[in-house]
């Protein structure tokens, strides 16, 4: 199967600043990937070169396309929200579906009306008299009703209160994710998201400091709590990261055998949060 | 619909081709993104609009008297090639004025119209559609170019009936005199293909404008029109200051008038010269219809500045384009 995605090198600096430094990851065919960092970290960089929005030097493959130099065809195959609240105030409802009915050939104008019935959005309204949440579901009910094999979300929940945030992800998941499509978010918020990711990349200060599959995190990585008369055994086992939870301390590892970790105190699977915290934590690899 | 929403969209919509997928073909693209310039830039089409309308309007209220060389036409016998002079005069000025309004009207929207995508970052939802920057510029150039100039040019057009048909309603109930009123359809067609041939001539010569404030909108981080408006005024102002010339302000002046110069061989017309030499004396009017015959359209169609300003239009729109491709505000 290859990739929907394939980075090489891939690097973009801002005068001194390396937003990425010789990145290199792929993202499979199906699968729902994660771009996760701190702000800053190169997260946008990354999608911006992606959708070929922005210059950048080593070999970037999207959809086996060149987003440099094919721009115009890979925009008929991928969809993308660079970031909440970039629709036009002046927008009406039914001009946003005839504008993409117009020059979208993948547009489903009866499938973004039905999102739309299922919200509190009037086809009269101008984008400037609704409110951020609604003009994010407008945004999504555009998105989601094209028939593209990739679609990009950058933050794609960013100001937006809990309610709608969960709306966002359960019509992401249930009406519109199917084998054939591949998703990419970036996001800072982990927590939220954790359980919708097949994979996730952590980002940090332009390198990839985690690429892993979600299944695989359980036994990469480990998470033992220690009392404090334990820590000097387990940190001789030489934990990444650690930090104090109520006297005793959390220690995280890569790699080690649950066998020789677990007889020094509670062992446990990191969540994505939790791992988040401990590689950013960490100095820069 | 949210019962089957969970089969996938996708491969459904594949798998039948158009079903309810639009087919969307570069003339269908071309035509949506031009009805967007409309949504957005609506001064584009009200303010041609309602000049026209107020026109029309100060048709229907007028009243008084005309006056020529201080004597009372309504009093003295009016003929009929001056009645026709009158409404012919009365046509070109109406094109002239509603021209002006949708020059200013357009000359904001060129400056507007690639800024303002990135200042209130829509830019982001058009770049996520299939529409490449070529046919993008490409629509605002036809909105520019062609549609603003002939959509004025039928407007001004079908003003002027509407104003000879009040005319002519005044006459009828004789709040005017009927001498005053004249129609000649010929000659309104004349003057018609006359205008029509300025339209395009007035888009060919003013590209480099064009492709000017299309430039400085694109560029522009700030302040777009300070900058379209800014640099033609302060640069001619810092070159008379610095070096004491004058150079670009003639420039300038010329990429303004030069066309209709040429046009009319530098005001040596046998229609000027005659209409001279009759002094003001006698009010008698040359058919202006005659000057479709008399104008210098070769020569205008052909001359080489207008080539020249063509070049230097399709190199700034060009620049406009890459930059729009490439740029990046982050």
């Amino acid at each position: 199967m290859t990739a929907v995605i394939e980075a090489r090198g891939l690097s973009k600096a801002f005068g001194a600043q390396r937003a990425l430094d010789g990145v290199s990851f792929a993202v499979q065919p199906g699968h729902i990937v994660g771009l996760i960092g701190p702000n800053g970290a190169g997260k946008t960089t990354a999608l911006k070169a992606i959708l070929g929005l922005t210059s950048f030097t080593g070999d970037l493959r999207v959809m086996g396309l060149d987003p440099r130099s094919q721009r115009d065809e890979l925009m008929r195959e991928v969809c993308f929200i660079a970031d909440v609240a970039v629709l036009p105030r002046w927008l009406k409802v039914s001009q946003a579906l005839d504008f993409v009915t117009g020059v979208h050939p993948r547009f489903d104008r009866s499938v973004a009306e039905g999102f739309l019935k299922k919200t509190d959005i009037h086809m009269s309204s101008r984008v400037g008299q609704l409110s951020k949440g609604m003009v994010t579901q407008l945004h999504l009910s555009l998105i989601l009703a094209i028939d593209a094999r990739l679609l990009v979300l950058d933050e794609p929940t960013l100001g937006l209160d809990l309610l709608y945030r969960r709306q966002f992800y359960d019509t992401l998941l249930n009406d519109y994710f199917d084998k054939q499509r591949t998703i990419l978010i970036t996001t800072h918020q982990v927590e939220e998201v954790e359980h919708l990711f097949t994979d996730i990349i952590f980002i940090k200060h332009g390198h990839i400091a985690l690429d892993s599959p979600v299944e695989d995190l359980g036994s990469r990585y480990q998470q033992l709590i220690v009392s404090s008369e334990q820590a000097a055994a387990a940190r001789a086992l030489g934990p990444f990261y650690e930090h104090e939870v109520f006297g005793r301390v959390a220690m995280f590892f890569e790699g080690r055998s649950a066998a020789e970790l677990s007889a020094l105190g509670e062992l446990r699977t990191p969540s994505i949060a939790d791992l988040f915290v401990a590689r950013m934590q960490r100095a820069t690899p | 619909m949210s019962t089957n929403m969970t089969t996938p969209i996708g491969t459904a919509s594949l798998a039948v081709p158009g079903s309810g997928v639009a087919r969307a073909g570069l003339q269908q693209t071309l035509v949506t993104l031009v009805r967007r310039e409309f949504w957005e830039h609506r001064a584009l089409w009200i303010a041609p609009l309602a000049t026209a309308v107020l026109l029309v309007v100060c048709a229907l209220f007028a009243h008084g008297h005309v006056q020529i060389d201080g004597n009372d036409v309504g009093d003295q016998p009016f003929s009929a090639r001056q009645a026709l002079a009158v409404s012919t005069i009365a046509q070109g000025v109406m094109w002239l004025a509603l021209n002006l309004v949708m020059s200013a009207v357009v000359s904001f929207y060129l400056i507007d119209c690639l800024y303002a995508e990135r200042r209130d970052r829509s830019i982001y939802f058009w770049k996520s559609l299939p529409v490449s920057d070529g046919l993008t510029v490409a629509s605002k150039l036809l909105v520019a170019m062609v549609l603003a100039p002939l959509g004025v040019w039928v407007l001004a057009a079908v003003t002027h009936v509407a104003v000879s048909l009040v005319f002519a309603a005044h006459s009828a109930f004789g709040q005017l005199p009927a001498h005053l009123v004249a129609w000649n359809t010929l000659t309104w067609l004349r003057v018609e293909l006359l205008l029509l041939i300025g339209v395009i001539l007035g888009a060919l010569w003013y590209a480099p404008i064009t492709g000017f404030f299309l430039l400085v909108s694109v560029l522009a981080r700030r302040n777009a029109v300070m900058w379209a408006l800014g640099i033609p005024i302060v640069v001619p102002i810092l070159e008379r200051i610095v070096l004491g010339t004058h150079y670009l302000w003639t420039f300038m002046a010329y990429r303004v008038h030069g066309i209709w110069d040429i046009l009319a061989n530098h005001g040596d017309l046998k229609f000027l010269r005659d209409q001279s030499a009759e002094g003001n004396s006698h009010f008698h009017v040359q058919p202006i219809d005659a000057l479709l015959g008399e104008l210098h359209f070769r020569a205008a169609f052909l001359a080489p500045d207008l080539w020249l300003g063509l070049i230097a239009a399709a190199a700034m729109i060009y620049a406009a384009t890459r930059i729009r491709r490439y740029r990046d505000d982050t």
